[in-house]
């Protein structure tokens, strides 16, 4: 019913008291931001709580809600605010762990489409994952952001409240090291 | 998405495979549920996006409309007649054009001697331009103080009236001087603000410091894989599965902080920025708050604007809205 509809239509009708509205945004984009959260904090339980504070933060500022961006800006820049409150919580510095020192680049593989090679795929998709947790905490915040949000580096910039160059530099980088850690499987 | 953004379709498409995470169905409908009370209990008051779409437009017309008072206002109190000197207490009304020939040199007389307080031109002209303040009749030097005491009792209504709107007894002279200090920008305002605004920049140039300590702390900590991820690489099982991911980030982050001082402060800087991008919301509305206090209304607003961008999800004081 609402599949042709934008994000930001939808957010609209929900700001203006259409409750099935929010109902085929949260089915849109609940996967991607739990998965962001997920990957951010490395840790399940702490992810459920704050994708639902998430959640609870946009219903709660929906009377605001005016479109001056894509909607999944908006909602990207509230799961940033609360993944900072998180970290500030704990007392850790960990978005300060920025390396934009220059590597070597290195290709990867293009993903193998032959069903022969799933497992090789999926070990890769392991590697993979276990690579980005490993990157500086920006860093794997900029390539989830584009990979589950589908943010260009202007908006991960405007979601992260940083210059776009810094955003592009940190998405470089990201991808230069899992390039790096992933190579041993071309 | 943008043609210039980095990207590596191979590293998308692994990504992607990988993206298979949900949250449980407990949750979901824990959230689903909250959406729906708060709509079914608070409709959102549609006046307060009304009020906050028409804040900066009225607030705009209001100026324009306050500036163009003030502007008509010192326009006009230029442009009226000054007070004649005879309205001062002890003078008496002088117009030549009533007085007798034999008078006519006394009064120059007089006026030379008044020249410092108001020039023959400007008598004449105020004579014009008030004709009904003239003694209705002064043929005789001997009728002067009945003429005094008849123009005294005229004038005391007028002023009386511009004895409320002018502070001294020549009314006509201060308002003159008194205007421009009203309209001018005051020079010490300026002052401040160019000191308040160089106080960020010198915690600016320390947050360098405290940042080159938590990149040493992290970088220690981040050669480090969490033990989590040991078992991750562990299960993975593959015979050439890479050692510990640790190792080449590592080598080369320690080799480049080595060889290119110059790229750490690089470094540096982008980690300082970043530690200002990380300001508590509280620490915004405490600095909007301070900035209101003192007076700078604009700073304040734009700060405002900045932190509703950055903080959309935050609801704002009674008092910042």
């Amino acid at each position: 019913m609402q599949d042709g509809v934008s994000d930001e239509e939808l957010m609209l009708r929900y700001r203006d008291g259409e409750a099935g509205a929010f109902d085929a945004l949260y089915q849109r984009h609940k996967g991607p931001v739990f998965r962001y959260l997920r990957r951010q904090t490395g840790n399940a339980a702490v992810a459920e709580e704050l994708f639902q504070d998430v959640w609870i933060r946009l219903i709660n500022a929906r009377g605001d809600y005016v479109v001056k961006a894509r909607f999944t800006t908006w909602l990207y820049t509230i799961a940033h605010n609360r993944f900072l409150d998180h970290v500030r919580t704990l007392g850790r510095a960990e978005l300060t762990s920025f390396d934009d020192a220059l590597e070597t680049v290195v290709a990867f593989p293009a993903a193998d489409p032959l069903p022969e090679h799933a497992l090789e795929r999926k070990d890769l998709a392991g590697r993979l994952l276990a690579a980005l947790d490993t990157l500086p905490a920006a860093q794997r915040e900029a390539f989830l952001m584009q990979q589950e949000g589908g943010l260009t580096v202007e908006e991960i910039a405007q979601a992260t409240g940083v210059e776009r160059e810094t955003a592009k530099s940190r998405l470089r980088y990201a991808l230069a090291k899992l390039r790096e850690t992933l190579k041993d499987l071309a | 998405m943008n043609a210039d953004d980095p990207r590596d379709p191979g590293i998308d498409a692994t990504y992607q495979a990988t993206a298979r995470d949900e949250p449980p169905r407990a949750l979901d409908e824990r959230i689903l549920a909250a959406a729906h009370r708060a709509v079914d209990a608070r409709p959102v008051p549609a006046g307060r996006s009304f009020a906050q779409r028409w804040r900066v437009p009225v607030g705009l017309a209001a100026t324009i409309v306050l500036s163009a008072t003030v502007t008509l206002m010192v326009y006009e109190s230029e442009k009226a007649p000054p007070v004649p000197d005879e309205l001062r207490p002890g003078k008496v009304l002088r117009d030549d054009r009533n007085l007798p020939a034999t008078e006519a040199p006394r009064r120059a007389v007089d006026k030379e001697s008044g020249a410092q307080e108001s020039k023959p031109e400007e008598l004449q002209e105020r004579g014009r331009k008030a004709p009904q303040r003239a003694a209705p009749s002064r043929s005789a030097p001997a009728d002067e103080d009945a003429v005094r005491q008849l123009e005294s009792r005229k004038r005391d209504p007028a002023r009386s009236n511009e004895a409320k709107s002018a502070p001294g007894p020549f009314p006509a002279e201060p308002v003159r001087p008194a205007a421009p200090p009203a309209l001018a920008v005051p020079p010490p305002a300026a002052a401040p603000l160019a000191k308040d605004v160089q106080a960020p920049a010198a915690k600016k140039r320390d947050a360098p410091a405290d940042a080159r300590e938590k990149m040493d702390e992290l970088r220690s900590s981040t050669t480090r894989p969490r033990p989590e991820l040991r078992g991750q690489s562990g299960l993975g099982g593959s015979s050439s599965a890479a050692p510990a991911p640790e190792t080449p980030a590592a080598t080369i982050r320690e080799g480049t902080l080595a060889d290119r001082p110059a790229g750490r402060l690089e470094r540096d800087a982008a980690t300082a920025a970043e530690q200002s991008a990380m300001r508590s919301p509280e620490d915004w509305i405490a600095e909007i708050r301070r900035l209101k206090q003192a007076g700078r209304t604009e700073d304040a607003n734009r700060l405002l604007a900045e932190f509703r961008v950055r903080f959309p999800d935050r609801s704002l004081p009674e008092d910042l809205r």
